[in-house]
């Protein structure tokens, strides 16, 4: 007698996601990509400006233990009205901070489709792909997406530049005295 | 000799924006639907509008009349929904069409570049 066969279904791969709002637009994340999601007020004195940001969307940085995170104005990023941020997601694998209206919910999600190729913009680095949750469909964002690679070498001379400034200057003023 | 030289006898889909007739191949169409809700989300490719849900897939909105007839269309009665290579990959796209769509066998000529369509 023959074994039956072995069912070729598989149960649909879950995976957790947060719903959140830039602008006023939805949007979604694997909860995987985010390590911490804090209030914009509880960073008052631990962000630091970068005066000369060759980048328009980031203009402050975040130092975590040995990571400095660039905060990224996901208004400027994605192009919608400008909307009051209220917390911050810093996301794991990229020295990313993100600044977001606020989160909707945590979800799951089980189907991703991937965004199709009519779009063919800078979009294809935004998302990861579609998904659909209660016939609405929402755009699932790629982590290492909001800033390229070019924007990062960018963003890290800069920031280099100035520390040097910094040191000059403290070293200016020690020589004086 | 003429300089219209007629190519073949093919089924077309005979589709309307604004004032203006256009055929699309038979064997590229999809299916005709009304307009259902449009999910808009931050992208940057011109003539893309959203993404409408159709029977749990996402299928892009392609809006080609400002590039076919030169005004946006205001007046959107169906959604004529297309299949479209990209390299080795077919996938749908939703027009938006101002009118009804016919089927129809058109004899297809072309001269200089330039294409006409008779039934």
């Amino acid at each position: 007698m023959k074994p039956a066969p072995v069912s070729k279904t598989r149960a649909p791969r879950a995976e957790q996601i947060i719903l959140f709002r830039v602008g006023g637009q939805l949007f979604a994340i694997s909860s995987a990509s985010v390590q911490e999601v804090r209030s914009v007020d509880s960073l008052t004195g631990m962000t630091q400006e970068i005066p000369q940001s060759t980048v328009r969307k980031v203009r402050h940085t975040v130092r975590r233990g040995d990571t400095t995170h660039y905060v990224v104005n996901g208004t400027i990023h994605f192009g919608v009205p400008a909307a009051a941020a209220s917390l911050i997601f810093f996301l794991r694998h990229t020295p990313t901070a993100l600044l977001i209206d606020g989160i909707d919910k945590m979800t799951t999600m089980t189907y991703l489709q991937a965004l199709p190729q009519a779009f063919c913009r800078e979009e294809r680095e935004w998302y990861r792909g579609l998904t659909a949750l209660d016939q609405t469909v929402v755009p699932v964002v790629r982590p290492e997406g909001f800033l390229s690679v070019e924007e990062l070498t960018l963003l890290d001379s800069t920031l280099q530049a100035e520390l040097r400034k910094e040191q000059e200057r403290s070293e200016g003023s020690q020589d004086s005295e | 000799m003429s300089v219209v030289a007629e190519i073949a006898l093919e089924s077309f889909v005979l589709l309307r924006l604004g004032e203006r007739r256009f055929a699309l191949r038979a064997a590229n169409i999809v299916e005709l639907i009304a307009p259902s809700r449009v999910f808009r989300f931050p992208n940057h490719t011109p003539a893309l509008e959203g993404v409408i849900l159709r029977r749990g897939k996402i299928i892009p909105i392609c809006d080609v009349s400002e590039q076919l007839v030169g005004t946006k269309m205001t007046v959107r009665r169906f959604y004529l929904i297309a299949t479209r290579l990209f390299g080795m990959q077919k996938e749908s796209i939703a027009l938006p069409v101002s009118g009804d769509c016919e089927r129809n066998w058109i004899r297809r000529t072309s001269a200089a570049g330039f294409r006409t369509a008779a039934t």
